[in-house]
Protein backbone atom coordinates (compact mmCIF):
# COMPACT_ATOMS: atom_id res chain seq x y z
CA UNK A 1 0.00 0.00 0.00
CA UNK A 2 1.23 3.19 -1.01
CA UNK A 3 1.64 6.04 1.70
CA UNK A 4 0.43 9.23 -0.08
CA UNK A 5 1.95 11.94 2.37
CA UNK A 6 4.23 13.58 0.37
CA UNK A 7 2.41 14.08 -2.84
CA UNK A 8 1.58 16.84 -4.49
CA UNK A 9 -0.31 17.92 -7.45
CA UNK A 10 2.81 18.84 -9.50
CA UNK A 11 5.87 16.95 -7.72
CA UNK A 12 6.30 14.24 -4.83
CA UNK A 13 8.57 14.21 -1.84
CA UNK A 14 11.00 10.75 -2.16
CA UNK A 15 14.45 10.05 -0.38
CA UNK A 16 17.76 11.02 -2.27
CA UNK A 17 18.74 8.04 -4.66
CA UNK A 18 22.37 8.53 -4.26
CA UNK A 19 23.53 6.58 -7.60
CA UNK A 20 21.44 7.79 -9.85
CA UNK A 21 21.10 11.91 -8.41
CA UNK A 22 24.89 12.30 -7.24
CA UNK A 23 25.80 13.19 -11.27
CA UNK A 24 22.60 16.09 -10.51
CA UNK A 25 24.12 17.54 -7.60
CA UNK A 26 26.92 17.80 -9.55
CA UNK A 27 25.92 18.97 -12.42
CA UNK A 28 23.93 21.65 -10.71
CA UNK A 29 26.62 22.85 -8.13
CA UNK A 30 28.57 23.22 -11.45
CA UNK A 31 26.67 26.33 -12.19
CA UNK A 32 27.78 29.19 -9.90
CA UNK A 33 24.36 30.87 -9.65
CA UNK A 34 22.51 27.92 -8.72
CA UNK A 35 25.50 28.11 -5.67
CA UNK A 36 24.79 31.70 -5.38
CA UNK A 37 20.67 31.67 -4.76
CA UNK A 38 21.60 28.97 -1.88
CA UNK A 39 24.69 29.05 0.01
CA UNK A 40 26.58 32.52 1.98
CA UNK A 41 29.59 30.54 2.62
CA UNK A 42 31.66 30.64 -0.95
CA UNK A 43 30.66 28.46 -3.69
CA UNK A 44 32.60 25.85 -4.35
CA UNK A 45 33.24 22.34 -6.24
CA UNK A 46 32.90 19.03 -4.02
CA UNK A 47 33.38 16.07 -5.87
CA UNK A 48 31.22 13.11 -5.82
CA UNK A 49 33.28 11.19 -2.72
CA UNK A 50 32.57 14.12 -0.48
CA UNK A 51 28.90 14.97 -1.39
CA UNK A 52 28.75 11.50 -1.21
CA UNK A 53 29.99 11.35 2.19
CA UNK A 54 27.84 14.57 3.31
CA UNK A 55 24.66 12.35 1.92
CA UNK A 56 25.47 9.89 4.05
CA UNK A 57 25.27 11.64 7.68
CA UNK A 58 22.21 10.55 8.79
CA UNK A 59 21.16 13.33 11.15
CA UNK A 60 17.95 12.92 13.96
CA UNK A 61 17.59 16.66 13.45
CA UNK A 62 17.00 16.99 9.27
CA UNK A 63 15.76 15.15 6.48
CA UNK A 64 16.80 15.59 2.42
CA UNK A 65 14.48 15.05 0.00
CA UNK A 66 14.59 14.84 -3.87
CA UNK A 67 11.62 17.00 -5.73
CA UNK A 68 10.88 14.68 -8.40
CA UNK A 69 7.63 16.02 -11.12
CA UNK A 70 4.74 13.55 -11.12
CA UNK A 71 4.67 13.38 -14.95
CA UNK A 72 8.05 11.71 -16.00
CA UNK A 73 9.43 11.39 -12.48
CA UNK A 74 12.29 13.06 -13.19
CA UNK A 75 14.43 14.40 -10.70
CA UNK A 76 14.25 18.42 -10.67
CA UNK A 77 15.64 19.48 -7.31
CA UNK A 78 16.19 19.23 -3.57
CA UNK A 79 14.17 20.42 0.09
CA UNK A 80 15.38 20.10 3.18
CA UNK A 81 14.30 20.55 6.36
CA UNK A 82 16.94 21.19 9.38
CA UNK A 83 17.66 22.56 12.27
CA UNK A 84 15.21 20.78 14.23
CA UNK A 85 15.10 22.50 17.73
CA UNK A 86 12.90 20.24 20.05
CA UNK A 87 11.65 22.61 22.99
CA UNK A 88 10.76 25.61 20.90
CA UNK A 89 9.64 22.81 17.70
CA UNK A 90 11.38 25.31 14.84
CA UNK A 91 12.91 24.37 11.86
CA UNK A 92 14.72 25.56 9.23
CA UNK A 93 13.98 24.66 5.33
CA UNK A 94 16.23 24.67 2.20
CA UNK A 95 14.99 24.34 -1.44
CA UNK A 96 16.54 24.03 -5.02
CA UNK A 97 15.46 23.93 -8.11
CA UNK A 98 18.03 22.46 -9.87
CA UNK A 99 16.53 21.82 -13.20
CA UNK A 100 16.28 25.37 -14.83
CA UNK A 101 13.20 24.79 -16.87
CA UNK A 102 11.07 23.96 -13.67
CA UNK A 103 11.17 27.31 -12.67
CA UNK A 104 8.87 29.80 -12.01
CA UNK A 105 5.95 27.03 -12.79
CA UNK A 106 5.11 26.18 -9.69
CA UNK A 107 6.96 22.97 -8.81
CA UNK A 108 9.42 25.11 -5.93
CA UNK A 109 5.91 26.34 -4.25
CA UNK A 110 4.32 22.80 -4.50
CA UNK A 111 7.66 21.45 -2.62
CA UNK A 112 7.30 23.85 -0.14
CA UNK A 113 4.02 22.91 0.52
CA UNK A 114 4.53 19.66 0.89
CA UNK A 115 7.83 20.00 2.82
CA UNK A 116 5.57 22.39 5.51
CA UNK A 117 2.82 19.46 5.46
CA UNK A 118 5.62 17.22 6.79
CA UNK A 119 7.18 20.00 9.03
CA UNK A 120 3.50 20.62 10.87
CA UNK A 121 1.46 16.85 10.05
CA UNK A 122 4.25 14.98 10.27
CA UNK A 123 6.71 16.00 12.57
CA UNK A 124 4.56 18.88 14.56
CA UNK A 125 6.52 21.65 14.27
CA UNK A 126 5.15 24.85 15.75
CA UNK A 127 7.36 27.41 13.44
CA UNK A 128 9.41 26.88 10.27
CA UNK A 129 12.19 29.54 9.43
CA UNK A 130 13.67 30.38 6.50
CA UNK A 131 16.51 33.23 5.12
CA UNK A 132 16.53 34.26 1.64
CA UNK A 133 18.43 36.83 -0.62
CA UNK A 134 17.13 39.60 -1.37
CA UNK A 135 18.07 39.56 -5.05
CA UNK A 136 16.42 35.97 -5.21
CA UNK A 137 12.81 37.14 -6.04
CA UNK A 138 11.28 33.93 -7.46
CA UNK A 139 12.04 32.28 -4.00
CA UNK A 140 10.65 35.31 -2.02
CA UNK A 141 6.93 35.20 -4.25
CA UNK A 142 6.95 31.44 -3.74
CA UNK A 143 7.18 31.39 -0.07
CA UNK A 144 4.94 34.01 0.46
CA UNK A 145 2.45 31.81 -1.86
CA UNK A 146 2.67 29.40 0.66
CA UNK A 147 2.26 31.46 3.71
CA UNK A 148 5.58 32.13 5.05
CA UNK A 149 5.64 36.28 6.71
CA UNK A 150 8.28 38.89 6.18
CA UNK A 151 10.12 39.03 9.79
CA UNK A 152 12.56 41.17 9.11
CA UNK A 153 16.38 41.31 7.71
CA UNK A 154 19.27 40.77 7.82
CA UNK A 155 21.34 44.20 6.25
CA UNK A 156 24.58 43.48 4.45
CA UNK A 157 25.28 39.56 5.37
CA UNK A 158 26.37 39.04 1.83
CA UNK A 159 29.53 39.97 0.62
CA UNK A 160 30.05 38.94 -2.79
CA UNK A 161 30.88 40.78 -5.87
CA UNK A 162 32.80 43.34 -3.74
CA UNK A 163 29.03 44.49 -3.11
CA UNK A 164 27.05 43.69 0.38
CA UNK A 165 23.58 42.11 -0.06
CA UNK A 166 20.64 41.64 2.40
CA UNK A 167 18.87 39.12 3.45
CA UNK A 168 15.18 38.76 3.99
CA UNK A 169 14.36 36.31 7.05
CA UNK A 170 10.65 34.73 6.71
CA UNK A 171 8.37 32.29 9.07
CA UNK A 172 5.82 30.43 8.86
CA UNK A 173 3.46 28.68 12.26
CA UNK A 174 1.65 26.11 12.34
CA UNK A 175 -2.06 27.28 13.34
CA UNK A 176 -1.28 30.23 10.37
CA UNK A 177 -0.01 27.20 7.51
CA UNK A 178 -3.51 24.99 8.99
CA UNK A 179 -5.58 28.04 8.31
CA UNK A 180 -4.77 28.40 4.76
CA UNK A 181 -5.30 24.88 4.27
CA UNK A 182 -9.18 25.17 5.24
CA UNK A 183 -9.29 28.29 2.79
CA UNK A 184 -7.90 26.43 -0.31
CA UNK A 185 -8.84 23.41 -2.17
CA UNK B 1 46.94 50.78 17.34
CA UNK B 2 49.28 50.12 19.83
CA UNK B 3 48.99 51.55 22.62
CA UNK B 4 44.85 50.78 23.36
CA UNK B 5 44.47 47.08 25.11
CA UNK B 6 41.51 44.95 23.10
CA UNK B 7 41.11 43.18 27.00
CA UNK B 8 41.15 45.79 29.74
CA UNK B 9 38.87 47.68 30.46
CA UNK B 10 38.44 50.13 33.37
CA UNK B 11 36.62 47.43 35.67
CA UNK B 12 36.86 44.21 33.72
CA UNK B 13 39.08 42.43 31.42
CA UNK B 14 38.98 39.76 28.72
CA UNK B 15 41.24 37.06 29.48
CA UNK B 16 41.73 33.17 28.69
CA UNK B 17 38.75 30.82 29.74
CA UNK B 18 40.13 27.72 31.74
CA UNK B 19 38.09 24.61 31.81
CA UNK B 20 39.92 23.47 34.54
CA UNK B 21 39.39 26.33 37.10
CA UNK B 22 36.40 28.28 35.39
CA UNK B 23 34.02 24.58 35.17
CA UNK B 24 33.10 24.64 39.04
CA UNK B 25 31.38 28.25 38.38
CA UNK B 26 29.94 27.74 34.57
CA UNK B 27 28.43 24.57 35.40
CA UNK B 28 26.32 26.20 38.00
CA UNK B 29 25.07 28.23 34.90
CA UNK B 30 23.92 25.40 32.94
CA UNK B 31 20.66 25.47 35.58
CA UNK B 32 19.71 28.79 33.09
CA UNK B 33 17.92 27.51 30.53
CA UNK B 34 19.16 30.61 28.25
CA UNK B 35 22.30 29.94 28.80
CA UNK B 36 22.43 25.84 28.23
CA UNK B 37 20.36 26.28 25.13
CA UNK B 38 22.42 28.74 23.87
CA UNK B 39 25.81 27.51 24.63
CA UNK B 40 24.82 23.94 23.92
CA UNK B 41 23.38 24.96 20.68
CA UNK B 42 19.84 23.56 21.97
CA UNK B 43 20.97 20.20 24.32
CA UNK B 44 18.53 21.47 26.84
CA UNK B 45 19.59 20.21 30.74
CA UNK B 46 21.70 21.03 33.22
CA UNK B 47 25.57 19.81 33.06
CA UNK B 48 27.38 18.55 36.34
CA UNK B 49 30.61 19.83 36.31
CA UNK B 50 33.02 16.92 34.79
CA UNK B 51 30.44 17.28 32.04
CA UNK B 52 30.71 20.78 31.47
CA UNK B 53 34.54 20.56 31.43
CA UNK B 54 34.93 18.40 28.50
CA UNK B 55 32.24 20.59 26.68
CA UNK B 56 33.54 23.59 27.24
CA UNK B 57 37.57 21.97 26.21
CA UNK B 58 36.17 20.89 22.65
CA UNK B 59 34.60 23.85 22.06
CA UNK B 60 38.21 25.80 22.65
CA UNK B 61 39.76 23.17 20.73
CA UNK B 62 38.13 23.51 17.63
CA UNK B 63 37.64 27.16 18.05
CA UNK B 64 41.66 27.07 18.42
CA UNK B 65 42.35 25.34 15.54
CA UNK B 66 39.55 26.82 12.96
CA UNK B 67 39.49 30.46 13.98
CA UNK B 68 35.69 29.98 13.22
CA UNK B 69 35.19 31.18 17.01
CA UNK B 70 36.88 33.32 19.94
CA UNK B 71 36.37 32.68 23.94
CA UNK B 72 36.51 35.35 26.17
CA UNK B 73 36.30 34.79 30.23
CA UNK B 74 34.86 38.53 31.92
CA UNK B 75 37.03 38.70 35.06
CA UNK B 76 37.15 41.70 37.69
CA UNK B 77 40.74 43.26 36.96
CA UNK B 78 43.23 41.50 37.98
CA UNK B 79 40.75 39.24 40.10
CA UNK B 80 40.54 35.39 39.14
CA UNK B 81 36.81 34.47 39.64
CA UNK B 82 34.56 34.67 35.88
CA UNK B 83 32.03 36.99 36.35
CA UNK B 84 30.97 36.46 32.40
CA UNK B 85 31.16 35.30 29.36
CA UNK B 86 31.83 36.63 25.85
CA UNK B 87 32.07 34.77 22.84
CA UNK B 88 32.71 35.35 19.04
CA UNK B 89 30.99 32.75 17.19
CA UNK B 90 29.52 31.85 13.50
CA UNK B 91 32.97 33.70 12.18
CA UNK B 92 32.38 33.77 8.22
CA UNK B 93 35.38 35.57 7.34
CA UNK B 94 34.39 35.48 3.64
CA UNK B 95 31.26 37.49 4.54
CA UNK B 96 32.86 39.20 7.19
CA UNK B 97 30.25 38.41 10.26
CA UNK B 98 30.04 36.87 13.05
CA UNK B 99 27.83 36.14 16.08
CA UNK B 100 28.40 37.80 19.38
CA UNK B 101 27.23 35.39 22.71
CA UNK B 102 27.37 37.51 26.04
CA UNK B 103 26.44 36.32 29.67
CA UNK B 104 26.94 36.99 32.91
CA UNK B 105 26.32 35.07 35.96
CA UNK B 106 23.04 37.46 37.08
CA UNK B 107 21.60 40.30 36.39
CA UNK B 108 23.55 42.57 39.06
CA UNK B 109 26.73 41.68 36.75
CA UNK B 110 24.90 42.66 33.49
CA UNK B 111 24.00 46.09 34.64
CA UNK B 112 27.18 46.58 36.11
CA UNK B 113 29.60 45.33 33.35
CA UNK B 114 27.35 45.04 30.25
CA UNK B 115 28.45 48.46 28.86
CA UNK B 116 31.96 48.32 29.70
CA UNK B 117 31.99 44.93 28.03
CA UNK B 118 30.07 45.55 24.70
CA UNK B 119 32.75 48.44 24.42
CA UNK B 120 35.17 46.07 24.23
CA UNK B 121 33.60 43.49 22.14
CA UNK B 122 32.50 46.01 19.57
CA UNK B 123 36.34 47.80 19.08
CA UNK B 124 38.04 43.72 19.04
CA UNK B 125 35.11 42.50 16.20
CA UNK B 126 35.35 45.69 13.89
CA UNK B 127 39.00 46.59 14.92
CA UNK B 128 41.00 43.19 15.55
CA UNK B 129 38.33 40.21 13.79
CA UNK B 130 38.10 42.83 10.74
CA UNK B 131 34.65 42.14 10.82
CA UNK B 132 32.11 43.97 8.64
CA UNK B 133 28.96 43.00 10.77
CA UNK B 134 28.29 41.51 14.31
CA UNK B 135 25.06 39.83 14.99
CA UNK B 136 23.01 38.34 18.11
CA UNK B 137 20.08 36.47 18.98
CA UNK B 138 17.93 37.47 22.22
CA UNK B 139 14.71 36.29 23.42
CA UNK B 140 11.61 39.25 24.04
CA UNK B 141 11.62 38.14 27.35
CA UNK B 142 15.25 39.60 28.57
CA UNK B 143 14.57 43.48 28.24
CA UNK B 144 17.98 44.33 30.56
CA UNK B 145 19.96 42.68 27.72
CA UNK B 146 17.72 43.57 25.27
CA UNK B 147 18.82 47.55 26.46
CA UNK B 148 22.95 46.78 27.07
CA UNK B 149 22.67 45.89 23.14
CA UNK B 150 20.24 48.86 22.49
CA UNK B 151 22.49 51.35 24.00
CA UNK B 152 25.67 50.16 22.51
CA UNK B 153 24.18 51.28 19.36
CA UNK B 154 23.04 47.27 17.74
CA UNK B 155 19.61 47.49 15.73
CA UNK B 156 16.82 45.21 15.86
CA UNK B 157 16.60 43.64 12.78
CA UNK B 158 14.27 40.77 12.76
CA UNK B 159 11.33 39.78 14.86
CA UNK B 160 10.48 35.58 14.56
CA UNK B 161 7.67 35.27 15.88
CA UNK B 162 7.30 32.66 18.82
CA UNK B 163 10.29 30.85 17.98
CA UNK B 164 11.71 30.43 21.17
CA UNK B 165 10.47 28.32 24.45
CA UNK B 166 11.19 29.29 27.48
CA UNK B 167 9.90 28.48 31.16
CA UNK B 168 6.43 26.67 29.65
CA UNK B 169 5.92 29.65 27.30
CA UNK B 170 6.67 30.66 23.70
CA UNK B 171 8.85 34.30 23.10
CA UNK B 172 9.33 36.19 20.16
CA UNK B 173 13.50 35.79 18.73
CA UNK B 174 15.03 39.04 18.38
CA UNK B 175 17.71 39.54 16.00
CA UNK B 176 20.23 42.76 16.29
CA UNK B 177 23.01 43.80 14.87
CA UNK B 178 25.52 46.14 14.09
CA UNK B 179 28.04 47.18 11.32
CA UNK B 180 30.98 48.52 11.47
CA UNK B 181 30.10 52.04 9.39
CA UNK B 182 27.54 53.01 12.51
CA UNK B 183 29.80 51.91 15.16
CA UNK B 184 32.30 53.96 13.89
CA UNK B 185 30.06 56.74 13.12
CA UNK B 186 29.25 56.66 17.13
CA UNK B 187 32.78 56.27 17.99
CA UNK B 188 33.39 59.71 16.14
CA UNK B 189 30.21 60.69 18.11
CA UNK B 190 31.54 59.66 21.64
CA UNK B 191 34.83 62.08 21.04
CA UNK B 192 32.88 64.82 20.07
CA UNK B 193 30.84 64.77 23.23
CA UNK B 194 34.21 64.31 25.24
Amino acid sequence: MKNNFLVGDLVELTPVNLEKELPLWEKWDHDSDYQRQLNIIPARQLSATSMKEWFEKDSPNSALFSICERKDGKTIGFVELDGYEWTARTAWVGIAIGEAEYRDKGYGTDAMNLLLKFAFRGLNMHRVNLSVFEFNKRAIRSYEKCGFKYEGTSRELIYKEDKRWDVLNMGILQRDWEFLQTLEK
Amino acid sequence: MIGTSLFIGNEIELTALDPEKDVEVLSTWTSDQEFVKEFMEGNFRPYSAAEFKKAIAEKIKKANETFGAYYFAIRPIGKPEIIGLLVFGWIWHSQQTGRLFLFFEDENALMKFGDEVMQLALRYSFMELSLHRLWTELSDHNPAKMAIFERAGFLRETQRAEALFYDGKHYDQLDYAILKPEWKKLQEEVLYEK
